[in-house]
């Protein structure tokens, strides 16, 4: 790939040049929330059922306290290990501390890890994807094999060998596993402005003499990275899944952090006498990843459909 | 001749539990051959374990994992045994003599035993064993040595051991394995093969074959071994199961699922809440047996902040209801420690027990300057500095429940002093940092043992060469004094009344430490299975030597 022309023109010519397919970020993606709203409106009820799954996720992780008020690292020592019942719900665990609680308290933390590690794999991935896109074609080289090497490692052990490196807890966590996601993110990025760069629109404006910053900003960023959030929703749940690994191996937040995967983790000698410490957050686990997956299908198709 | 006459090591509190009486040797285990030939009973030539913990090393002088001994015991033998009444019998030793000062021990070793390699055990090779585990590049510290000023051969199997001054603990050291002799050749091994210990050969009824890290390591009965202590193993001769499996499953549900479901034969570190499952069902065996020397302990650093201030030391012991927290935690099988002796010990004082006492920790801890709250609800210092105790545990030592006590230590201490209090378990490398750098604030340990000497020593002496794991950096003239006189005494009493007054001294005026559980050793298997045999004075699993399950 060639580089672009460099000569700067007059925002009039901008304009004229950016009119038809370049909506601008903003706009667009609020043409695919639209989208996917009305997608939604003609959805079945497993899309409404994860729709409201979200919501009570969504209050857990923002205001904890509405669902539950006990603190999830009370211990109880006198009451270890007790059934669900009218006191506790979803049970106590090993150390008296109500499960219910430490369930609701601990989405935060696994939907902050999962956030977090999807926002540095969609950043990173799209630097690199649209650097490589745009770039000299030894630059495309250098980018795209690095990431093919960070590709050939499998994704968990990609993390697990970046904890080695950095450390377990919640932000080297987060780090490992947004690491771990970046090369998906880099080469769909790349194939997607590679596509752009060479539509008749961006021909154009090159002929017109736009800056290479100018024409990637105003004209490839918003027309390559509209794939970006469906990737990202979908992927949440595999960040989400990745950190309850990571986390169950001990590589996450210490205790008595309630994170699910550790949660899970801390579980698993109970499960003989105490089946409930393990089986509430392994279904509140589930049912996120479920919906993190519905809700990003729902809006991919959405976003397919724009696209005919 | 005298002996360290340690009759309350009787106390071992072998506890047994269920089917666990068979650990005293109930039944065939303590006859021969011909018994189970008459009962026509025949019984498999395999016998599997699923066991906590992996040895770090199989070399006895390195490996200092009490949780190994087990292993340990079924391949090396020691020249004698501490009985329960605290009696030194011989084993490797055929006789052995004390001088009147205490000064020199004369072993005659039995002739006729041999290493797994076919060398001999005479006076040559046990003295070769004396000298080169003194050297630090095989063995970093060899306390119980440091009063041994020379060995010297009198014939070809008798060798005299001269003390600089009297030390109790040699005895007790030449009845375990961490001064079992190995092979004179094994000393022609490189350091690193040295170290790991698995191509090294002892006098024990099983030698290695194979040995997958992480896995398991298969033992395979000697055909000529003839010399085990008969007076605890009821017989002689080679070990009943020709091949003994040692699986390692620190899972503590696996290890429970693995026996359950038959797929070993014994377990040992029984998890606490799965006791109940053996117990209460006929098909299987449990037997539990209370450690000697020292409990699982929080040692204070004692030479750094916070806890160079004996308030905050004292906050913590005053805030920590050990009792409720170990009967939480352990579902009533162990017992919470109330000295740094352990209750099993003859030496151990009850009359030293602390009471809990929140509201005085709280005053202790406003007096030490932390008497305001940040926003969290931690308690700062004037400077607005929180009050942070974060604890670290060497993953290596961290097994039987101890990381679920530490937790509920910690939520203790945070919900009722205020302190930000946190444990976590690291690797060993980070461990080793943060030891070399002293940059911990405290650092936990037990010591099982026979008797208390060594223990103490390796925990308390300030003296690095000898208190190599005296990581309190407690540095305590009148702490080592009561040491050495407990040490040096062969007189019960005269050791008794130093130690009583060292538990007072070390947990009530200095608070240099917070006691937590006495260490145990405990197995279940399947009903069946014969031979469990329990090490008398140190309170642990003897062997594989009399073990068998039938067909």
């Amino acid at each position: 790939m060639s580089a672009f022309a460099v000569d700067s023109i007059d925002d009039a010519t901008e304009a004229r040049v950016s009119v038809a397919p370049n909506l601008g970020l903003a706009r667009r993606l609020v043409t695919g929330v639209t989208q996917a709203w009305t997608s939604i409106n003609r959805a079945p009820l497993g899309l409404y059922l994860a729709g409201a799954y979200l919501v009570v996720v969504l209050v857990a992780v923002f205001v904890p306290q509405l669902i539950s008020q006990v603190d999830p690292t009370h211990q109880d020592l006198l009451q270890v290990n007790r059934a669900p019942s009218a006191a506790h719900i979803a049970g106590t665990d090993y150390l008296g501390r109500d499960v219910f609680s430490r369930v609701i308290y601990g989405a935060r933390y696994s939907l902050l890890i999962g956030l977090g590690a999807t926002g540095i794999s969609a950043i990173v991935g799209v630097i690199l994807g649209v650097s490589a896109g745009i770039a000299a074609k030894w630059v495309d080289t250098a980018l795209m094999r690095f990431v093919d090497i960070l590709a050939s490692f499998p994704s968990i052990l990609l993390a697990l060998v970046v904890i080695a490196l950095i450390g377990p807890g919640l932000t080297n966590l987060i780090i490992a596993l947004g690491v771990s996601h970046i090369p998906s993110y880099a080469r769909v990025v790349r194939a997607q402005t590679l596509q752009v760069i060479r539509s008749g629109y961006v021909e154009q404006a090159r002929t017109l003499g736009l800056t290479r910053l100018r024409l990637t900003v105003r004209h490839v960023l918003p027309n390559a990275l509209g794939v970006v959030p469906v990737l990202a929703t979908i992927g949440l749940g595999g960040a989400i899944i990745g950190a309850a690994a990571l986390s169950f191996i001990g590589m996450g937040p210490q205790p008595p952090t309630p994170e699910w995967g550790a949660i899970l983790s801390e579980s698993r000698s109970y499960l003989r006498i105490a089946w409930w410490t393990g089986i509430f957050p392994g279904i509140a686990l589930t049912l996120t990843v479920i919906t993190s997956t519905v809700l990003g299908r729902a809006w991919q198709t959405a976003y397919e459909r724009r696209g005919k | 001749m005298s002996s360290i006459r340690s009759r309350g090591l009787a106390l071992a509190l072998a506890v047994s539990m269920a089917f666990g009486l068979s650990a005293c040797s109930s039944d065939d285990e303590s006859g021969d051959a011909s018994t189970s030939a008459a009962t026509s009973v025949e019984y498999k030539d395999t016998f599997t374990w699923g066991v906590e913990t992996e040895p770090a090393s199989f070399n006895p002088f390195i490996n200092s994992q009490d949780a190994a001994g087990p292993i340990l015991r079924s391949l090396y033998d020691a020249y004698f045994y501490l009985d329960g009444d605290g009696v030194y019998n011989p084993w490797l030793a055929e006789s052995h003599e004390i001088s009147a000062d205490n000064r020199t021990i004369t072993i005659k070793i039995k002739q006729g035993i041999t290493f797994s390699d076919g060398e001999k055990l005479d006076a040559d090779a046990a003295i070769l064993n004396f000298t080169r585990t003194q050297d630090p590049a095989i063995v970093e510290s060899t306390t119980w040595a440091a009063s041994l000023a020379s060995v010297e051969k009198i014939d070809e199997y008798t060798f005299k051991l001269v003390l600089k001054e009297p030390d109790t603990r040699l005895l007790e050291r030449l009845s375990g394995s961490a001064s079992a002799p190995i092979s004179p050749k094994d000393f022609n091994l490189d350091v690193a093969d040295l170290k790991l210990g698995v191509a090294i050969h002892g006098t024990g009824p099983y030698a290695i074959t194979t040995y997958a890290k992480g896995e398991q390591v298969v033992l395979t009965a000697r055909d000529d071994y003839n010399w085990a202590p008969e007076a605890l193993t009821g017989r002689n001769g080679p070990a009943y199961t020709k091949t003994v499996i040692y699986r390692f499953l620190g899972e503590a549900s696996t290890r429970s699922g693995a026996l359950q479901s038959g797929q070993v034969d014994a377990i040992d570190s029984v998890p606490s809440q799965d006791v109940a499952l053996f117990v209460d069902d006929s098909k299987f065996q449990y037997a539990v047996f209370q450690n000697g020397g020292t409990p699982y302990t929080l040692f204070f650093n004692v030479s750094r902040p916070p806890f160079d201030d004996i308030r905050v030391r004292q906050a913590i012991q005053l805030a920590v209801d050990i009792d409720t927290i170990v009967n939480a935690v352990y579902y009533g099988t162990a017992q919470a420690a109330k000295s740094p002796i352990s209750s099993a010990s003859p030496f151990y004082d009850a009359s030293v027990a602390l009471t809990p006492d929140v509201a005085k920790a709280n005053s202790l801890l406003d007096e030490a300057g932390y008497a305001t709250k940040d926003a969290e609800g931690y308690r700062v210092n004037a400077a607005g500095e929180r009050l942070s105790i974060p604890i670290e545990s060497n993953s290596l030592f961290v097994r039987d429940s101890r990381d679920i006590l530490n937790q509920a230590i910690a939520g203790q201490i945070k919900e009722l002093l205020g302190v930000d209090y946190t444990w976590k378990s690291v690797d060993g490398g980070t461990w080793s940092d943060n030891r070399a750098n002293n940059t911990y604030v405290a650092w936990d340990n037990s010591v099982g043992a026979a008797d208390v000497a060594n223990p103490l020593a390796v925990q308390y002496n300030s003296n690095p060469a000898i208190g190599f794991i005296n990581l309190g950096q407690i540095h305590d003239p009148k702490v080592d004094e009561l040491l050495a006189t407990g040490q040096e005494n062969f007189d019960f009493a005269i050791r008794k009344a130093a130690y009583v007054e060292l538990q007072h001294y070390v947990l009530v005026e200095q608070a240099y430490v917070l006691p937590l559980v006495i260490m145990r050793h405990s197995h279940a298997a399947a009903a069946d299975a014969t031979g469990f045999l329990s090490d008398p004075a140190r309170g642990a699993n003897w062997g594989a030597y009399n073990v068998r399950v039938p067909k």
